[in-house]
């Protein structure tokens, strides 16, 4: 049997309008979520004011070269159907633009890979 | 900049994600690379980390069990537009260990 000794408190709401006190996180996390955030630079610059000081901000998103194959697909059928082309998928962040976004909001030891 | 519909299309496909019968058979991808980012915490070693906040948690089963294997993680909050995403694997918590689900809706994205 599984201990489960943490309570995870869920919380409804929007990546971009995080309602929580700033200096009051040790870890911020986030797996796969942050590609569909509208406001990326002040997501992250909420991620470092939530964040004590010398803590750590962890997370994984899909990057520039997600789904480039279905994108070049998609682009080709559309333009020999319709002779245009319009965007089916996500546009996703590159990873040197991710970097920068890191260093503007305030974090420091930055690694992007 | 406004690139994605985030109250209505994307909540939408998240809220459809969850309430498809099938989906916890494509969970694997987001575990898989959940189980390898959060690997990393294992070489921090100058802090204790008691409270952790993970954004866009969806499900929240991967995360939650990591740090249930932690010894020094107190509060764990898991964030997510998705109310469906975020009750879909309640069950799988056992009773005296849930927490409070709650809504901000006063912080809620006006478009």
């Amino acid at each position: 049997m599984f201990l489960f000794t943490v309570k995870p408190f869920r919380v409804v709401g929007d990546e971009e309008n995080l309602p929580f006190a700033p200096n009051s996180f040790d870890v911020i996390t986030s797996n796969l979520a942050l590609h569909w955030v509208n406001d990326l630079p002040g997501t992250l610059k909420t991620c470092r004011r939530l964040l004590k000081d010398d803590r750590l901000f962890i997370a994984s998103m899909f990057g520039e070269g997600t789904l480039q194959e279905l994108r070049n697909c998609l682009i080709l059928a559309e333009n020999e159907r319709h002779g245009g082309i319009s965007p089916h998928i996500s546009p996703y962040a590159a990873i040197s633009d991710m970097g920068n976004l890191l260093g503007k909001a305030g974090f420091a030891l930055t690694t992007s890979m | 900049m406004v690139v994605f519909d985030r109250a209505v299309s994307k909540l939408q496909q998240k809220n459809r994600a969850a309430l498809h019968p099938d989906s916890q058979d494509f969970d694997y991808l987001k575990d898989e690379i959940n189980n390898r980012l959060l690997d990393r915490l294992e070489d921090v070693y100058s802090h204790q980390f008691t409270n952790v906040l993970e954004m866009g948690s969806g499900p929240g089963t991967s995360t939650l069990k990591f740090m249930n294997e932690r010894e020094d993680v107190q509060l764990l909050v898991q964030q997510d537009t998705s109310f469906p995403m975020l009750s879909r694997d309640v069950e799988l918590i056992p009773k005296d260990s849930r927490c409070m689900l709650c809504w901000c809706i006063s912080f809620w994205p006006c478009f």
